[in-house]
């Protein structure tokens, strides 16, 4: 079932925690919203459960719309944060409490929950009480008992944040099988961007109240449209300046620390404000008497230095306080320069990406 | 040398940390005044009527006078003397026939005993029968040595012996059978009307937001301040045969004579109306009296669920009163079991309703007045059973109540509550006027203790004639001593609750002592021991002098120390929960700057949860001005409290002065009352019982 936001706008007071948020989410695919503390994410998913009626714009739901229609005639599952599993029923209990809102007969509930708790691995915990059950178990009871009633649409908030680091990553991944066996449509909010890459059919990352972009990993990560976003996925360095000319989609702009020259996804007109990022991958580092062939060149001091394991990285202090950021992939092949050295910087302009303002 | 005896330093500061012997007061202190009067209780209650033997000591001291006077040529006095001692004599043959006769119910077979009360007997026959031919008191003296060498000797004689016949006396005698079936099914009654109401206002107060919903979270909470006996009073004043509502009617049965006979003669043949005699009074009465303690508890819990345990029901469809009852009631299960608890122990074990509107044979007063007027030693002996009788009551249903009345490690402490949801104008009508209405009914004992107690000489008329200020003047000025000793008496023993309940609850906060199960299943049964009982088992138990010459039971400090340990749970458990609120790593990241255990204690923990204790200890200080049960066991003459007080003006038939103190002890409990409502930034309750 795919979900539609058109315009959706959501106050609490005079605060507004959402602004004109369009959104669609494909039928099947599992859609991330992703972005800092507060952003609105929560707010969105529980928009599009029920829980909050937005004061203005639209939800569909396979084109029909719902805004008015209550969270319990939605058909929905959903995985709340703190699981908000009943601890006054055992697991068979919470998995099977919704079936009698279904018209299921009773006699069929003990198959029906058999097969949820199937799809999550718990088939024997059925007489338990949640507090008997570790973080995961639990974890994976709050999912059988969203996915037991066969929602249209699967709604997860942040379900792994109170699981410790080292499950997460097997939970993440039979979330992601489940997902897909079932082709079932799903909303996942978190704040962890290596969760939502490694996850997501599509993401959308949100900041302050709005939905900043919406692709892809690889787009979000490869083709930034803002500098918010450029900054929140993965790691960038990010120098600003105006933007001189165009020639044959080439960019060259003027910063405080040299002409840099880029390319763009976007319209540029010269003298804008823009950004200049690039991966700290893409960029080399060289002691400042080397000869070096760059597109754009800068040089700097060797502040600080930190090995990764499978990289090495340097910080480097240029003029005006701006620092950047330099990964050595192959740290074996590479001689260490110490804190301190005078070092140029370079990097090629096919991996310089300008995001004009 | 110094070796081992930095070895000594470093094994000593283990000792202390591993044994704690701070805490051992404490243990002691509990051990003394709980552990051993229900010890005691019991053990009295599985002897033999113990029959005084004071007549036969009496007799000895007697003797000695007697040769006292002679000695000093004392004519008169010898005589007087002589003529005491027949009649002590009279006395303790009584007294050992009725030894006999009790040790004859002893479970294994006494009669080596009763034989030796027997011999004992029949020589103080011969001495009586010497005795009484003798005129002059140096005549007397060779029976009189004689007699005092006998008495001697049967002082010694064992008197007691194991016995079940009193305790299952109990369980055969029907009309202490039907009391107990009355005070159990008044338990109930009283439990099921106040859950009705406690949990409506509850659910009221913390889920909908309607005009006045604040000043609501308070009124609702005063009703628990109730003095003992004029509260009733306080009904019958205003709802009674005479009251005011039905003088009223009278008047409007007469205007109405002419106009509308038909109505006027109906009411002419049904006035009075009745309103609070019999069971339905009792119950409108106790629930009236006691819904606050469901609402209290039930707010808490209610306060606690969170959101999220609501929304995932309404995700699945569950909605309105199927939610309602599926999920959000049982998950305010543990509050209020808490607050049931309370409400029947109260009901239970209250001896001054039941008599008040006309109905008799329920268990509490029964053994009140076995206790109180000794009027025959062997229902006394029926006053120990009955306090054995409840005291075992209250256990077992603590034990059914244990997994939710004891206190919680609270799992989840951040928790998002559900949201207020405004309630539309009708809505919000119905609301005001059901709880106005309750508070209405609620605040009648005030309205009628407040009259009563400006009133000279109210009656048969819908309100005083005339008003006077008298009573107060006697009250206040005439016998000041029962206000000074209730503040003096309940200031202490708000600081012993501090003292014992704030360790007690730093213990079951912070630390992993074994004791900790020990220290919660004493204060939790504390908490369900009804008054009485608690009064019995400290009569029973420091009558009798220890370590000190006179009997602890006729020392005024053992009125603050009983109300002490009545309260000490409300101190304990609001002090715990304050300590729960602090996160263990707040007082960690004092000690890692190097501050000392004390020292954390001190600057990080005591300011975050002075207002939760204070809170506590003035909620325990305005139900300790109200306890009467065991103020009234244990009062010593000259030592009264108000509750006292009160009792004694109305059985002594000054009502007016009775209502004046009723009155002074209403405005204090309800000032209090809002102190500890500013000082808790929640709604007190959950933090006293929960
Ligand atoms: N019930 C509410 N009343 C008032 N403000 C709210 C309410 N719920 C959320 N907000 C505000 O709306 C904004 C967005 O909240 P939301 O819960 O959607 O954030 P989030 O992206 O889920 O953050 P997090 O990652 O911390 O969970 C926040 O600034 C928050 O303070
Ligand atoms: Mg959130």
């Amino acid at each position: 079932m795919e979900i539609k936001l058109v315009g959706v706008t959501k106050r609490f007071a005079k605060f507004e925690a959402l602004s004109r948020v369009d959104l669609e989410i494909k039928d099947g695919e599992l859609f991330t919203l992703l972005g800092p503390s507060g952003c609105g994410k929560t707010t969105t998913l529980r928009l599009i459960a029920g829980f909050y009626i937005p004061n203005e714009g639209k939800i569909y739901f396979g084109g029909n719309e719902v805004q008015d229609i209550p969270t319990s005639k939605r058909n929905i599952g959903m995985v709340f944060q703190n699981y908000a599993l009943w601890p006054h029923m055992t697991v068979f209990k919470n998995v099977a409490y919704g079936l009698q809102f279904k018209h299921i007969p009773k006699s069929d509930w003990p198959k029906l929950v058999n097969e949820a708790l199937t799809k999550v691995g718990l088939v024997g915990y059925e007489s338990r009480y949640p507090g008997q059950l570790s973080g995961g178990q639990q974890q994976r009871v709050a999912l059988a008992r969203a996915l037991a009633l066969n929602p249209d649409v699967l709604l997860l908030d942040e379900p792994l944040s109170n699981l410790d680091a080292k499950i997460r990553g097997s939970v993440r991944a039979e979330i992601r099988k489940l997902q897909q066996a079932l082709g079932i449509t799903t909303v996942y909010v978190t704040h962890d961007q290596e969760e939502a890459l490694t996850l997501s059919d599509r993401i959308g990352i949100m900041n302050e109240g709005k939905l900043v972009q919406v692709g892809n990993p690889h787009e979000l990560y490869e083709k930034p449209v803002t500098k918010f976003v450029a900054d929140f996925i993965g790691t960038n360095n990010l120098i600003g300046g105006t933007i001189k000319s165009t020639s044959e989609g080439w960019i060259s702009v003027d910063t405080p620390v040299g002409m840099m020259t880029g390319r763009s996804n976007s319209d540029c007109k010269s003298g804008d404000r823009c950004t200049v990022a690039v991966r700290p991958e893409n960029v080399h580092v060289v002691e400042a008497a080397s000869q070096v062939s760059f597109d754009n060149v800068l040089s700097g001091k060797v502040s600080f230095v930190s090995y990764m394991g499978n990289a090495l990285r340097y910080e480097i202090e240029h003029e005006g306080s701006l620092m950047t950021k330099v990964d050595i992939k192959d740290p074996l092949d590479h001689k260490e320069l110490a804190w301190g050295t005078e070092v140029k910087v370079g990097f090629p302009k096919s991996a310089a990406l300008i995001i004009p303002e | 040398m110094n070796d081992r005896g930095g070895m000594g330093m470093v094994k000593f500061r283990r000792w202390l940390k591993v044994s704690n012997p701070w805490v051992w007061p404490i243990f002691l202190f509990l051990a003394f005044f709980v552990i051993f009067p229900l010890v005691k209780l019991f053990v009295d209650s599985f002897t033999t009527a113990d029959v005084p033997l004071s007549p036969l000591r009496e007799a000895i001291m007697t003797v000695d006078l007697m040769e006292e006077k002679i000695a000093s040529g004392d004519e008169e006095e010898a005589k007087a003397a002589l003529d005491d001692l027949l009649v002590q004599i009279e006395r303790s043959e009584t007294s050992i026939t009725r030894t006999t006769a009790a040790l004859g119910a002893a479970l294994t077979s006494q009669q080596k005993s009763i034989d030796r009360w027997n011999e004992v007997l029949s020589e103080l026959g011969v001495i009586k029968s010497a005795l009484a031919g003798m005129t002059t008191p140096e005549e007397a003296t060779g029976e009189a040595r004689k007699l005092k060498e006998l008495m001697s000797k049967a002082v010694q004689l064992p008197n007691k012996a194991f016995s079940v016949k009193f305790f299952f006396d109990v369980f055969k005698d029907k009309v202490y059978m039907k009391a107990l079936v009355n005070s159990l099914t008044l338990g109930f009654a009283s439990v099921v009307t106040s859950s009705i109401i406690g949990f409506s206002v509850a659910y009221l107060l913390v889920r909908y937001e309607f005009p006045g919903r604040k000043l609501f979270n308070f009124l609702t909470m005063i009703p628990i301040v109730m003095p003992p006996l004029v509260g009733v009073l306080g009904f019958i004043f205003i709802l009674g045969r005479g009251g005011t509502v039905n003088e009223l009617f009278y008047l409007f049965a007469q205007k109405i004579e002419l106009t509308w006979p038909a109505l006027s003669n109906w009411l002419f043949d049904h006035l009075p109306f009745n309103f609070v005699y019999g069971w339905h009074g009792l119950l409108m009465v106790e629930t009236l009296h006691l819904f606050p303690l469901i609402t209290l508890n039930v707010v808490d819990s209610l306060s606690k669920i969170d959101a999220s345990l609501e929304e995932a029901a309404e995700s699945m469809g569950s909605v309105g009163f199927k939610r309602l009852f599926d999920i959000t009631i049982p998950l305010t299960v543990p509050g209020f079991v808490t607050g049931a608890l309370l409400v029947f122990i109260w009901a239970f074990a209250d001896f001054a309703t039941p008599h008040v509107v006309g109905l008799n044979n329920f268990i509490a007063p029964l053994a009140f007045m076995d206790i109180q007027q000794f009027i025959d030693r062997n229902l006394f002996k029926m006053g120990i059973t009955v306090g054995a009788v409840m005291v075992m009551w209250s256990i077992v249903f603590l034990i059914v109540a244990k997994k939710y009345v004891s206190m919680k490690d609270y799992s989840t402490l951040s928790y998002r509550p559900v949201e207020r949801r405004p309630l539309s104008k009708g809505w919000s009508a119905l609301a005001l006027v059901f709880l106005i209405s309750l508070m209405l009914f609620a605040f009648i004992p005030y309205l009628g203790v407040g009259l009563a107690s400006f009133a000279r000489g109210w009656s048969m008329t819908p309100l005083p004639t005339t008003w006077t200020l008298h009573h107060y003047k006697r009250v206040i000025f005439d016998a000041p001593g029962y206000i000074i000793n209730t503040f003096n008496y309940c200031t202490l023993a708000v600081i012993l609750c501090i003292l014992i309940g704030l360790p007690i609850a730093w213990i079951m906060a912070r630390t992993k002592m074994r004791s900790r199960g020990a220290l919660d299943i004493l204060t939790t049964l504390v908490l369900a021991l009804p008054g009485t009982a608690l009064g019995i088992a400290y009569i029973r138990a420091f009558n009798t002098p220890i370590l000190i010459k006179q009997p602890l039971a006729n020392i005024w400090i053992i009125i603050p120390i009983v109300l002490a340990v009545r309260r000490l749970p409300y101190t304990v458990r609001s002090s715990y929960s304050s300590l729960i609120v602090v996160h263990r790593s707040m007082e960690e990241a004092a000690e890692s700057v190097g501050a000392s255990v004390l020292k954390t204690f001190k600057d990080v923990t005591m300011p975050l949860i002075w207002k939760g204790v204070l809170a506590g200890a003035l909620f325990s200080f305005m139900t300790s001005i109200q306890e009467s049960a065991t103020t009234i066991l244990l009062s010593i003459p000259g030592w009264e409290t108000m509750t006292v007080g009160i009792f004694n003006f109305y059985t002594g038939g000054t009502h007016g002065d009775a209502a004046a103190l009723g009155f002074i002890l209403i405005i204090v409990g309800i000032v209090t009352l809002y102190i500890v409502n500013r000082l808790s930034s929640t709604r007190a309750g959950g933090g006293f019982f929960g």
